[in-house]
């Protein structure tokens, strides 16, 4: 079971709400608009026309009916043109696999049906219809018209001179005159094929058989079909869609009304349309045959009872009538019916109409297309290219494709977030303990810069106190010593200076200490000013070093002794053998050291 | 539309859509995310990898009471710095000069040079007796030092011996050493060089003793005076001192 049939099930849904049924014999056109009231349906609006152009008829009716306020853009047919019939496929509803497979096994059923059903739509049988000719007139011009082709064909005469087209032999013939001929050749453009394609339409369902699950899956199944000339349709569309309307389906102009029979005992419904009758022989509300009978000059009740010989069997239980009638003037079948009973023997009752102005096939149409969906009945032809499956159309397939895209694109950006959050998560998680981690560490931090601070700035403070300490004594003590020193240097020079002695110079160096250059008149003098000033010297730290008495001639050109001393800090001695060692060794001397006691 | 066709159309809008949404969009939110984890990774690895600091071994009450008591020290220490810093020569030392110039004629001994006596160490010797005297607070000593010695070069500029006597450290005695430029114990010194008898010089060098300011006689070199000196007085000697103010 498809979801479509499945959604139809639901009541009313998908169901469309109002209908228009056009009808045509080919003299008539008539426009019904039906619409869904509750569980009935009612006529809204109804419009014909009798114009002689198919798309005159049509530009009338529309724009009646769009007087009238009607509004809708789609419409569905019924013609004669359309042929149903009944044939076996051997094919099941469930092997059904595409529409063209179907159209393809129809055709090879209906095709010589089809063939055979249009020439009902020829010249003569219109001018017949029309009542300007007889059944013998129109035999007597098939006649002429043949022994003419004979005639050329034994001459050989080229067939173009000898084939005369029907309505030129009427006209010849006196059967006819130009203006009938034309009226009927307008006429026939309502029905008559252009081309050889047709288009193929089949119930919803098979038809019953005895076994229904054997009828399924049987190797060949009975089928309601239906069949149409396609450029016909073609131009009923083009007529349709010059005012904006869609021509839908098609649907055969009797054999409608079984839908709307009130009863489903075995029955047989004869549906009447002008020199129309379709015998419909149904069974348990189902269709079991179905026959057309086209017969031009008998009177309708004529009509009914030979077909009612027809096809009357013993197991019908019910006769119905049913009336497609397009004249202007509806006919009452209710007499018929009565005297179709009084001849037959039994009741024969007729279809109630929803209104005088609404043929029961239109009627079975629209109870088809308003109410149930799924009818084994009627064989409708969609106008257009059939359409596909459901997952083999390309839009079908676009829109598929294009929500998958977006249901991967969804499922992505699902998985993105819940990747997201779940990092996130995490990451709030680990950012949370780090951030406890970091108060711990940044106090324990804290107190070791503190403590390292205080430590640094104790370091500086000290080093900055021994400094200060350093300099004061350098300038408290140092110096004043220094000062002290060299006074008594001099002074201790002075005592140990005689009369003999004379000195020349005092060198103070960088690192030999301080040089004494001196002149004695007498080595004694001189040996005597050494100890004595060595002596004098001792007690301030300064020891004397590297005594030199020589003779030299002095002052006055006199004969004397010149004096050569050092005087070198015993401490600065001392650092200068530890700095010659150590210079030895290449480690540095500290140069701060105290020097002066 | 064939089916291939179809299969082509479907196979470039895929990788359309596939290359937009996938560069726009999910590349960017995926590389956003991988982010997200290495810094959790990183946050984490950090918190595996970081130690906690062992608490310091000393108290910090008990080192901010040595550091109390430093500074009471450092304060008092000051304190008698500054008091020896006022014996010491303000910047302009010619105030100085001129009660040195006195001292030598009280002392009757004839000024021959008065010259600035300058010794530079260079920084890295300077470092390394800095370092081995002792750190001193290095903001407060060295600008201290160049305002100090800026103002001395100023002041010596207006006067009118502007006699500069440049030695190498080489030839500076210890002493020296330690008060020239850079030296631990920064001053100015002068050299003068005067002439007189000894008796004189010494006075001279007395003198300096009792001059407000504190001068220190580093260096000292006597020598004789070339010339021969009139019979029956004394003998005439030159001395260079280099005097630290």
């Amino acid at each position: 079971m498809s979801l479509k049939s499945l959604l139809h099930k639901i009541p009313y849904f998908l169901h469309q709400s109002t209908v228009l049924v056009c009808e045509t014999d080919g003299f008539e056109f008539r426009g019904t608009v039906i619409s869904r009231n509750g569980k009935s349906l009612k006529c809204d609006f109804f419009a014909k026309s009798q114009a002689l152009e198919l798309d005159d008829a049509v530009k009338r009716v529309l724009e009646n009916l769009r007087t009238q306020g009607w509004q809708g853009r789609e419409a569905v047919l019924m013609t004669p043109a359309v042929l149903a019939s009944i044939v076996t496929l051997p094919i099941s509803p469930k092997q059904v696999s595409s529409p063209s497979q179907m159209q393809e096994l129809i055709r090879w059923e209906l095709e010589p049906l089809i063939m055979r059903h249009t020439s009902k739509s020829a010249i003569g049988q219109i001018l017949m219809q029309m009542g300007v000719m007889t059944e013998a007139q129109v035999n007597e011009v098939i006649t002429e018209q043949k022994a003419k082709q004979k005639h050329a064909a034994a001459h050989g005469h080229n067939p173009i001179y000898a084939n005369k087209r029907f309505g030129d032999l009427a006209i010849e013939l006196g059967f006819v005159n130009k203006l009938q001929l034309e009226d009927a050749i307008a006429r026939q453009l309502w029905l008559k094929p252009i081309n050889d394609d047709v288009l193929y339409g089949w119930a919803k369902t098979a038809l019953t058989n005895a076994n229904d699950d054997a009828n399924n899956n049987a190797a060949s199944t009975q089928w309601l079909v239906s069949g149409v000339n396609m450029g016909n349709i073609r131009q009923w569309e083009a007529a349709f869609l010059g005012h904006k309307v869609t021509l839908k389906e098609v649907f055969p102009l009797v054999g409608c009304a079984s839908t709307i029979l009130p009863t489903d005992d075995e029955v047989l419904l004869l549906e009447y349309a002008r020199d129309h009758l379709a015998g419909i022989q149904l069974s348990s509300g189902k269709l079991a045959n179905i026959e057309y009978v086209n017969r031009i000059g008998l009177s309708e009740l004529d009509y009914c009872l030979e077909t009612y010989h027809q096809f009357i069997q013993p197991s019908v239980k019910q006769v119905w009538l049913a009336s497609n009638n397009v004249d202007a003037q509806a006919i009452d079948f209710e007499p018929i019916a009565m005297q179709l009973s009084g001849l037959v023997g039994r009741e024969v009752k007729s279809i109630p109409l929803l209104a005088p102005n609404v043929s029961a096939g239109a009627h079975g149409v629209a109870k088809l297309l308003l109410h149930t969906k799924t009818n084994s009945n009627i064989a409708s032809i969609t106008v257009g290219e059939p359409k596909q499956s459901l997952l083999k159309r390309v839009e079908v397939r676009a829109i598929l494709a294009g929500l998958a895209i977006l249901l991967l694109i969804i499922g992505m950006e699902i998985g993105l977030y819940i990747s997201k959050s779940i990092a996130q998560g995490a990451y709030n998680k680990v950012a949370e303990e780090k951030k406890t981690f970091d108060t711990i560490f940044a106090v324990a931090q804290k107190k070791v810069d503190n403590v390292t601070a205080l430590q640094k700035n104790i370091k500086t403070n000290k080093n900055l106190l021994n400094t200060t300490i350093e300099r004061n004594n350098f300038f408290a003590s140092e110096l004043p010593i220094r000062e002290r020193f060299v006074q008594q240097l001099l002074d201790n020079l002075s005592y140990a200076i005689t009369e003999d002695v004379v000195v020349n110079q005092i060198d103070e160096t960088p690192n030999q200490g301080i040089r004494f250059s001196a002149w004695a008149l007498s080595e004694r003098s001189a040996q005597q000013f050494i100890q004595s000033y060595k002596n004098l010297m001792a007690p301030l730290g300064m020891e004397l070093t590297d005594p030199i008495v020589r003779s030299q001639p002095g002052r006055l050109g006199l004969q004397g002794y010149d004096i050569q001393f050092r005087l070198i800090n015993t401490l600065d001695m001392t650092l200068t053998d530890a700095a010659q060692a150590s210079n030895a060794a290449g480690s540095p001397v500290s140069s701060t050291a105290a020097r002066k006691p | 539309m064939s089916l291939r066709e179809q299969w082509l159309i479907l196979i470039v809008v895929l990788v359309i859509i596939g290359g937009l949404y996938g560069g726009l969009r999910f590349y960017p939110a995926y590389k956003a995310i991988g982010d997200i984890k290495k810094n959790t990774e990183t946050m984490r690895t950090a918190m595996t990898t970081m130690v906690i600091p062992e608490e310091p071994y000393e108290d910090a009450d008990t080192l901010e009471a040595d550091l109390y008591n430093v500074d009471n020290n450092l304060s008092q220490v000051n304190a008698l710095k500054n008091e020896i810093d006022k014996r010491l020569s303000p910047p302009d030392t010619t105030i100085l000069r001129l009660a040195i110039s006195d001292a030598a004629r009280n002392a009757l001994v004839r000024i021959i040079t008065n010259e600035e006596y300058r010794v530079t160490l260079p920084v890295s010797v300077a470092e390394v007796d800095k370092d081995n005297a002792a750190p001193k607070a290095k903001r407060t000593g060295d600008a201290q030092k160049k305002r100090e010695r800026n103002q001395r070069r100023a002041a010596e500029k207006a006067t009118t011996n502007l006699v500069i006597s440049q030695v190498s450290p080489e030839l500076a005695t210890p002493l020296i050493r330690k008060l020239a430029i850079n030296g631990p114990m920064e001053r100015p010194m002068q050299r003068i060089v005067v002439e007189g008898t000894y008796a004189g010089i010494v006075q001279f060098i007395q003198n300096l003793d009792v001059i407000e300011k504190m001068v220190t006689v580093v260096q000292l070199q006597i020598a004789l005076v070339p010339q021969e000196t009139t019979q029956g007085l004394s003998q005439r000697l030159s001395a260079t001192m280099v005097l630290a103010l």
